[in-house]
């Protein structure tokens, strides 16, 4: 499946070490999001990307614990980061 | 000129007839009152803030006895800003305090020009401290001692934050002490002014403390965000100053700010411009020496970062 970040959505963010706070320029909801799950808003901030993709970005950009299938992560925050209307699926 | 200018009786009367129109941090306030216990605080509390010439005035608020047969079954106050009420009355005696809680309520409701945070903040070497903080932690305690102590006072209750530069915006007004925190600060500041203490108000007993005048004369100087700090008083617990990641502290203080949501957008890059600049802490203390002392080390620090 291909994702892209949801139409005027600016990514205003506030990093810090661990956390990021992101505020939805959509719903004016302000989120407190874990760095990876930001990592993958910047990646789709660059521009639209299949799961597999995100997958692999993950899996090279992040240390992940013995045990942690890449593709199962990105599956699991893509889902929370539609579920918040950051970003949304491309129809095929 | 100050309102300290006017004779007594010549306040009341002006209270009385037209109003007196004063300046409140970058507000104008009108206030219109009979009511002889207003009259005596607001002179003892306010005797250091502008005098101004109406009819202009950011809110025009007036505390009088109800009308109808209220008035003579038990004396009541009601605070009327711009001709209404927005309260039930309270006691007669609750006047002053309720002058105070209808002029904050006129600002928080009002100004949504500034991102309004509950909380209390002091400067010192041009860096503020903002407390935010629920009823009961002894924000007010401690921001009391503070402004007594080489801290200016901007703010005991409300935190106004400019949407164009995250700068914070003086509003000195009379510090406002609940229950065991009166005598406490009556100790701990005996060369202070406070107004009559309060008793059985929705908040216990309440006591006024005037802000001191150095802070009332800077209240056109706007300060850089520099800490925040969330206090909590517990009884004989150790000092502890414990550093407070940023991004946990931007949403407890969006939790405690009245117009965070209304602002939207602007109100994020407010509050981040304020919380990206700013150390942040929680604050355990039981001895205002000891917590004094911590604020004080934080702003012989600040040159430094």
């Amino acid at each position: 499946m291909n994702w892209k970040l949801r139409a005027g959505q600016r990514l205003r963010m506030l990093p810090d070490d661990e956390e990021t706070v992101v505020y939805n320029d959509l719903s004016g909801d302000t989120h407190l999001l874990s760095g990876i799950a930001v990592s993958l808003l910047e990646r789709l901030q660059q521009g639209p990307a299949n799961s597999d993709t995100l997958a692999g970005f993950l899996a090279s950009e992040w240390e992940l614990d013995a045990g942690i299938v890449p593709a199962a992560l990105t599956e699991t925050l893509l889902g929370e980061l539609a579920a918040l209307s950051l970003i949304e699926p491309i129809p095929s | 000129m100050k309102i300290s200018a006017l004779p007594d009786a010549e306040l009341r009367q002006r209270l009385m007839a037209d109003g007196v129109y004063f300046r409140t941090g970058t507000f104008v306030a009108h206030l219109r009152t009979r009511l002889e216990q207003v009259a005596a605080s607001f002179g003892l509390l306010y005797s250091d803030y502008p005098l101004l010439e109406g009819p202009y005035a950011d809110f025009h608020v007036e505390l009088a006895p109800p009308r109808g047969l209220r008035r003579w079954l038990r004396p009541q106050v009601d605070f009327i800003a711009d001709g209404h009420a927005p309260f039930a009355a309270l006691p007669a005696g609750q006047a002053f305090p309720m002058f105070e809680w209808g002029l904050n309520w006129c600002v928080s409701s009002q100004a949504q020009h500034y991102l309004i945070i509950h909380a209390a903040v002091v400067e010192r070497n041009g860096h503020a401290a903002i407390l935010p903080a629920p009823p009961g932690s002894g924000k007010s305690t401690l921001c009391a001692a503070l402004i007594h102590h080489g801290w200016r006072l901007l703010s005991d209750e409300l935190t106004l934050i400019r949407i164009d530069d995250a700068a914070l915006v003086p509003l000195p007004r009379p510090v406002s002490l609940k229950n065991a925190s009166i005598d406490v600060i009556k100790r701990y500041v005996p060369h202070a002014t406070f107004s009559p203490s309060v008793t059985d108000t929705i908040k216990g007993t309440v006591a006024q403390m005037k802000a001191p005048s150095e802070s009332i004369e800077c209240a056109d100087q706007v300060a850089a965000p520099g800490w925040i700090i969330f206090p909590r008083y517990e009884a004989d617990a150790a000092l502890s100053l414990t550093p407070v990641p940023r991004s946990r502290a931007f949403m407890r203080v969006a939790d405690n700010a009245f117009n965070y949501t209304r602002l939207g957008a602007a109100g994020f890059e407010a509050l981040k411009g304020v919380v990206a600049h700013s150390d942040c802490y929680d604050l355990r203390y039981s001895v205002l020496d000891e917590a004094i002392a911590a604020f004080d080390r934080l702003a012989s620090q600040a040159g430094k970062r």
